[in-house]
């Protein structure tokens, strides 16, 4: 287990303290993916801009808001 | 075509990130199991040069992941923003695959990737193989799952719609993970990532070969990635076809559209190898057929008949009319939620609801619509059949060819024969078609999906969010710049790492590697 924690611990530490220059490519690419995607998540996930959904908007939405006055249609068993 | 509304739009948005993101997926899933290969003959031999290779090859993938990593999560957030009526009427359902898949990628194969590139001379050799088969394992897994939630999508099983919470509901995970659809899927798409990530080591290896450098990995790279390839196309294609039959059980009007077979024809049906369909007619041009081979492939019978578009159509019309009492009966049913007549007609016809709902493109009430509109709606139900009908046909066609390649790369291998400069020169020149093929699978299967985002339940249309076109032209504009950046960034590297070599991109760890190879090898 202790060549598993310290493989892991390193995998970690990795993006602090990169020792190749493949390693600061991949942290610099990661580091944009984190910042856009947490740019994603304060742009289009927060306050208004969230499209709510719920029972009532996905009734209204496939039904229509208005209650039905139309006759109702033969059935089957009619 | 598709309309450039916003839920045109959004469409656009989902197929972009979504083929940009299958990019990355099928060599990762193709160079794991390579990994895992190369690895074992190291175990097994103690011949570091085999160590040599699952570390060059390794870091290659290491890019692979790192620039692919997360690109997906852009499309799970999609679901949010663009989809957020889709989200509410199947997320009780769809939802379950994707959080498992979610924590498979980021706990279980990020973690034995980490272990993987960074357990080298901390792990026994035993326990590092176990961790590489594991990365291995665990990419397929997370395939697993998404492809389950899409096979859900395109094949809903194990679900029903519940009138008090308007939203589909799961009643069976059993029924989810075993659906027919997403299992052939799941295989047929695994297995096209094992034939990209072979294309990907054979030509890399070719090009060594052809300028004379690593010639000791390019040749066992090249032979291990032969084999694997030849046993990957002939299963691609073997269960390109599962796939096709399992289609055919499911999904007859896309199976209908990707063979433009317009009328129904008497069994069993030809397949058509050439043809230019004509949509506005209604039939198809120059058309060359194969006696009797789709209905033998699609149905495994003689006497099977393969429904025909027209045909197709008219069942919808049926279809919509059926839905039609569905949908006053959920009407009747948000009058009085006693109402138990309504309950049961809803019961009855609820399977059918779905095509009711795709009137709603024309008319507020569906119950208003005249036949004409009724004819109109059922004939949405026929995807695009030009661009299904050629995409279709040039992914077969490059599955072919992948095991006529890799058969003759399998042959070259098995005599030692290293040198045939064409064929050398070809591999380095095709190794983009696994992608091709890939993505234009994926067009397959989810143009072909069309109108629906589920199959027979929800109309597209009503599944994206209440959205401008501009905000959704502002978040595509915006994931089509990064995601381009990021391609351009993930070839550059790619690019550096294979020009350098195995012995440079080692940190010079690689000598066995880069040494020439003995004239007995």
């Amino acid at each position: 287990m202790g060549a598993v924690s310290s493989s892991l611990m390193e995998f970690l530490t990795a993006g602090l303290r990169p020792r190749t220059p493949l390693g600061h490519a991949i942290r610099a690419a990661l580091l944009v993916k984190l910042v856009v995607i947490i740019l994603m998540r304060v742009f289009l996930f927060s306050g208004d801009d969230r499209p709510v959904v719920d029972a009532r908007m996905i009734e209204s939405r496939l039904l229509g808001d208005a209650p039905s006055r139309l006759p109702r249609l033969p059935t089957a068993n009619d | 075509m598709m309309d450039l509304d916003p839920t045109g739009l959004a469409r656009l948005q989902f197929a972009a990130t979504a083929l940009y993101h299958f990019l990355f997926v099928p060599l990762t899933l193709g160079l794991s199991f390579l990994l895992a290969i190369m690895e074992s003959v190291y175990v097994m031999t103690g011949r570091r040069i085999w160590r040599d290779m699952t570390q060059f090859w390794g870091k290659l993938f290491a890019i692979n992941f790192a620039m692919g990593v997360a690109t997906g999560i852009t499309m799970e957030f999609q679901f949010g923003t663009n989809w957020a009526y889709y989200s509410h009427y199947v997320g009780d359902v769809f939802g379950a695959p994707l959080a498992i898949e979610g924590l498979m990628a980021f706990f279980l194969e990020s973690t034995f990737v980490g272990l993987f590139f960074f357990g080298w001379d901390r792990m026994s050799r035993v326990g590092h193989l176990v961790v590489t088969w594991l990365v291995a394992i665990g990419s397929n897994l997370s395939a697993l799952w998404i492809l389950i939630a899409n096979g859900w999508m395109q094949n809903p099983v194990g679900s029903v719609f519940n009138s008090d919470t308007m939203r589909m509901e799961l009643t069976s995970f059993w029924d989810l993970i075993f659906n027919p659809v997403a299992q052939s899927k799941f295989v047929h798409t695994v297995s096209a990532g094992y034939v990209t990530g072979c294309m990907f080591v054979i030509a890399i290896s070719s090009w060594y070969l052809l300028r004379g450098r690593h010639i000791a990995l390019a040749r066992r790279s090249f032979t291990v990635a032969a084999a694997f390839g030849l046993a990957s196309a002939l299963s691609v294609v073997v269960l390109g076809d599962e796939s096709g039959y399992v289609v055919t059980q499911h999904q007859k009007m896309k199976l209908a559209a990707l063979e433009a077979m317009w009328r129904t024809e008497p069994a069993p049906a030809g397949f058509t190898l050439f043809a230019i369909p004509d949509t506005q007619a209604r039939e198809n041009h120059l058309e060359v057929k194969v006696p009797w081979a789709l209905g033998l492939i699609a149905t495994r019978s003689l006497s099977t008949v393969l429904p025909g578009i027209d045909d197709l159509v008219d069942e919808a019309k049926q279809q919509i009319r059926s839905g039609l009492i569905a949908y006053d009966a959920l009407e009747r049913l948000k009058l009085s939620r006693s109402d138990e007549a309504a309950r049961a007609s809803l019961g009855a016809h609820a399977v059918d609801l779905g095509h009711a709902l795709l009137l709603k493109r024309y008319v507020e009430d569906p119950r208003s619509a005249d036949d004409a509109l009724i004819a109109k709606a059922a004939g949405d139900t026929v995807p695009d059949v030009l661009t299904m009908f050629w995409a279709f046909r040039i992914m077969v066609g490059l599955g072919f060819f992948f095991i006529a390649f890799f058969a003759f790369a399998f042959w070259l291998a098995s005599i030692r024969d290293f040198g045939r400069h064409w064929f050398l020169k070809l591999a380095v020149w095709v190794w983009w078609t696994p992608w091709l093929a890939a993505e234009l699978g994926w067009i397959v299967a989810e143009y072909g999906r069309q109108p629906w985002a589920i199959a027979g339940i929800l109309p597209t249309f009503l599944a994206s969010s209440s959205l401008s076109v501009a905000q959704v032209l502002f978040s595509l504009t915006g994931f089509v710049l990064f995601y381009s950046t990021l391609l351009v960034v993930d070839i550059v590297l790619m690019r550096r790492y294979i020009l350098m070599g195995p012995a440079a991109a080692l940190g010079g760890a690689g000598h066995s590697a880069a040494r020439p190879a003995p004239a007995a090898e």
